[in-house]
């Protein structure tokens, strides 16, 4: 895998950053100090404003109090253009009409890069992707996995250095789930960029993170970030002792007990 | 084959029953033909004046042809336009209706007298019967864009004219061919009606003059043969219709199986 973190994630500093939807309060407080490069993992219950943080942080919703700041590696403030930040949904989100070539090289052609420069970066993110072989079918011809790591090579085709992850494998059965984890894993790290990740699954999120940070209540108040450690993240890593306690301390933050 | 011969035979054998009901009532109680000839006869009929009658077809469908291309094109611009604002949606929808709501019978004489008789007159009245199933089609295909797609284009800060080619374009094509395949069946009846009161001008007679002079000379076989050749024009323009949408949506779309 070629490894090009010359460009280094972006660190995002949330402070007491609350939003209101049509004067309802969709994110209580969310504080939280993401390092360029690091991992983190959201979790919380359902309706406790884990996608809006996300959603805030990407700036497609209005903070209502608090901030959201961003820095370069070096701790210099910086305000990010639409190519730094890369985002990948649930759904997926591709466009029917599209090959997934097409689709993947959709972020580079609207913000108008030549058309031999943009395919080629999308082949190239394919290729990387393991996945040169499908990139003349349509998205209905692939299957919930695929379609998800196409949606995640339009996120990276940009190059961001925050990538921002709504439940991407939400959908998705365990076991692709799983392979996939462990595919974003390596992939980002190999970026450099910085990743926050949305997920309901606290095993997943002890399996990925570097930290987790636990949304309580409804609306979500952020608790204090619980950094994950773990000797190895392999299916062995799963299944040990470290990584149940871990389990146990998310879920006992989730719950409100005192940790 | 075998699947083909499924699609094909239930309505060709249909078809033929109907033909062949109609002309034994016909023998059996002797009905007078100027009130309904057999299908042979009107065959028969359709067979000597045939050169008269294709030349109509023809007429006929360029009238209702180019007025559909003319509704399609008009109807995808000006629902792509509503549908870009909702201020103009509210503005203009009601008037786009009103074109839909006045009856063509009573606007035809207009376009004789703006346009003059003949093809141009017939054409405007197709276009003007099947322009608002396309609009409103491209209307609802627009507004009903995935959100999540839009929340896509406008992450990248994509443009208003490449929001609509690149997204909403596209997105709206199922429906704009649901709503073309409705316009294409209305587009013949608009080129008939018109031809009723503007149709006549120079030697060849469209298949609407067709059907008031052979009424009037008592020919119903005749008005038989030129109903049936405007229903040909019809199913013809609704096939391509079909076609054309089915070679647009065939790679991704579910209703083209």
């Amino acid at each position: 895998m070629v490894i090009d973190a010359s460009i280094g994630g972006l660190g995002v500093q949330v402070q007491q950053a609350g939003v209101r939807l049509g004067g309802v309060a969709a994110l209580g407080s969310a504080s939280v100090c993401v390092a360029s490069g690091e991992m983190l993992v959201v979790v919380g219950d359902s309706g406790g404003g884990k996608t809006t943080l996300l959603r805030a942080i990407g700036g497609l919703v209005p903070l209502s109090t608090g901030s959201i700041r961003f820095t370069q590696a070096d701790g210099s403030a910086v305000s990010p253009g639409p190519r730094d930040i890369g985002f990948c949904f649930q759904e997926g989100r591709l466009l029917p009409w599209r090959s997934v070539l097409a689709n993947v090289a959709l972020p580079l052609e609207l913000e108008g890069v030549t058309r031999g420069e943009r395919l080629d970066a999308a082949r190239a993110m394919l290729e990387r992707m393991r996945l040169e072989g499908v990139e003349r079918r349509m998205p209905a011809q692939l299957s919930g996995g695929m379609r998800m790591r196409v949606a995640m090579a339009r996120a990276l085709v940009t190059r961001p250095r925050l990538l921002l992850l709504d439940e991407p494998f939400g959908a998705l059965d365990e076991v692709t789930r799983l392979a996939l984890d462990e595919e974003l894993r390596g992939l980002v790290a190999a970026t450099g960029a910085t990743a926050i990740l949305v997920t309901h699954s606290i095993q997943e999120a002890v399996s990925l993170a570097d930290r987790v940070l636990v949304l309580r209540g409804r609306p979500g108040v952020s608790q204090v970030p619980i950094p994950i450690s773990l000797p190895s993240r392999d299916e062995d890593g799963r299944m040990s002792l470290e990584f149940a306690s871990l389990c146990a301390l998310v879920q006992h933050a989730l719950r409100g007990g005192h940790a | 084959m075998r699947r083909r011969l499924s699609v094909v035979l239930p309505p060709l054998v249909v078809a033929l029953g109907a033909l062949l009901a109609w002309e034994s009532v016909v023998r059996v109680f002797q009905v007078p033909r100027f009130i309904l000839p057999a299908p042979s006869v009107i065959a028969e009929a359709a067979w000597a004046d045939r050169e008269r009658l294709l030349a109509g077809a023809a007429q006929t469908a360029m009238a209702s042809g180019g007025g559909f291309l003319l509704a399609v094109a008009i109807g995808v611009a000006a629902g792509s336009v509503l549908g870009s604002s909702r201020l103009l949606q509210r503005g203009f929808y009601p008037l786009a209706l009103l074109f839909q709501m006045v009856p063509l019978v009573a606007i035809a004489p207009l376009l004789v007298i703006w346009l003059g008789y003949g093809l141009r007159s017939t054409t405007a009245a197709a276009c003007i019967v099947s322009v608002f199933p396309v609009l409103a089609s491209t209307l609802d295909g627009m507004r009903g864009t995935d959100p999540g797609l839009r929340e896509i284009f406008g992450i990248h800060r994509a443009g208003r004219v490449a929001r609509w080619w690149k997204l909403e374009l596209p997105a709206s094509i199922p429906s704009i061919v649901t709503g073309s395949r409705v316009a294409a069946g209305l587009a013949v009846i608009g080129a008939v009606v018109g031809e009723f009161v503007s149709g006549y001008a120079g030697q060849t007679a469209p298949l609407g003059i067709v059907v008031t002079s052979s009424m009037r000379e008592a020919r119903t076989d005749l008005v038989f043969a030129a109903v049936a050749l405007s229903a040909c024009v019809g199913f013809a323009l609704f096939g391509m219709t079909s076609a054309a949408g089915w070679l647009l949506l065939r790679r991704w779309h579910a209703s083209a199986d």
